[in-house]
């Protein structure tokens, strides 16, 4: 009974993480191009979900994108092509990982410049004496 | 004991710089949230010539419903087309017998496949296109009268 129960589970568990292909729309018979299309589709990202790529979203959005990703793909377009046709129309929201560049800086090396500036912080609040916090008082 | 309030300054500053940054977009009347994306390259051809205006919209949008009267006020001044996104005819036809139909002329898009190839992420959404079809305009909220009156009438006088 556990071991069933375990199975099952596992099988649940497994499962959820599946290519979301919701709609024959977006089927590509050819498992060549079917690879790529989910190559580029975990590029692009769901612009109306938290933080998912359309590989993995069941909104319309999605759906549409895979589609044209399918539709380009039977035309003949390469990867680049493809991904640089939906930027063009989405901007640098839609890829999962923005191009550098000046206006995404702070997007980049944000987190790492405030990190710095924390174990700087910290780092010299440790090197202060003990005893200057009993003897020194509120100033 | 200067250099230790130095110190505690640091991420005050830090966070005063942040809210400079997004304060000086709000105060000028631009939504941060809105990023113009896709001006500047061709529109899908769907058969229009511009100097147009293309106004993605559904019978179940209400925002759509609330800039209905600017979009017939602009229509009367230019071009302008619907797309019904995610919608079917007999719900835009509907819509149109209960508002009134600005469009001078409707396209469907009921799968939403028109909207992806506009990088269109909700409805409404609003281009302008100029005389050789390229967007020069875009917005992903509902256009009001002010805007019309602020920025997009001066764009369409330049278009003309």
């Amino acid at each position: 009974m556990r071991a069933f129960l375990c199975a099952a589970l596992l099988i649940l568990i497994s499962t959820q993480a599946a290519f979301a292909i919701t709609s024959p729309r977006e089927r590509l018979d050819d498992p060549v191009l079917a690879a790529r299309a989910e190559i580029i589709a975990k590029d692009i990202r769901c612009v109306v979900c938290q933080n998912q790529s359309i590989a993995d979203s069941d909104s319309e959005i999605a759906l549409g994108l895979r589609t044209l990703i399918a539709v380009q793909l039977k035309e003949g377009k390469s990867n680049d092509e493809i991904i640089t046709y939906i930027h063009d129309r989405y901007g640098d929201f839609i890829l999962m990982k923005p191009p550098v560049k000046p206006a995404t800086w702070a997007l980049w090396f944000g987190p790492a410049l405030i990190f710095l500036l924390g174990l700087f912080a910290a780092s010299r609040m440790m090197k202060r004496k003990p005893s200057a916090k009993t003897t020194g008082g509120h100033a | 004991m200067m250099k230790k309030y130095a110190l505690y300054i640091l991420p005050a500053l830090f966070a005063a710089l942040l809210i400079a940054a997004a304060a000086t977009v709000l105060m000028r009347g631009d939504d941060p949230s809105v990023v113009k994306t896709n001006t500047h390259i061709t529109a899908p051809a769907i058969g229009i010539k511009g100097p147009a205006i293309v106004n993605f919209f559904a019978s179940w949008c209400v925002p759509c419903e609330a800039e209905h009267p600017t979009i017939t006020a602009l229509a009367a001044q230019i071009d302008t087309y619907g797309i019904n996104y995610m919608d079917s005819q007999e719900k835009a036809d509907a819509f149109f017998a209960r508002l009134g139909n600005p469009y001078k002329e409707v396209f469907y898009d009921t799968e939403g496949q028109m909207g992806v190839e506009w990088g269109l992420v909700g409805v409404p959404t609003t281009f302008i296109i100029d005389s050789n079809n390229m967007i020069v305009y875009r917005q992903d909220a509902p256009l009001t009268p002010a805007q019309v009156e602020s920025d997009i009438l001066p764009l369409l006088e330049e278009l003309r």
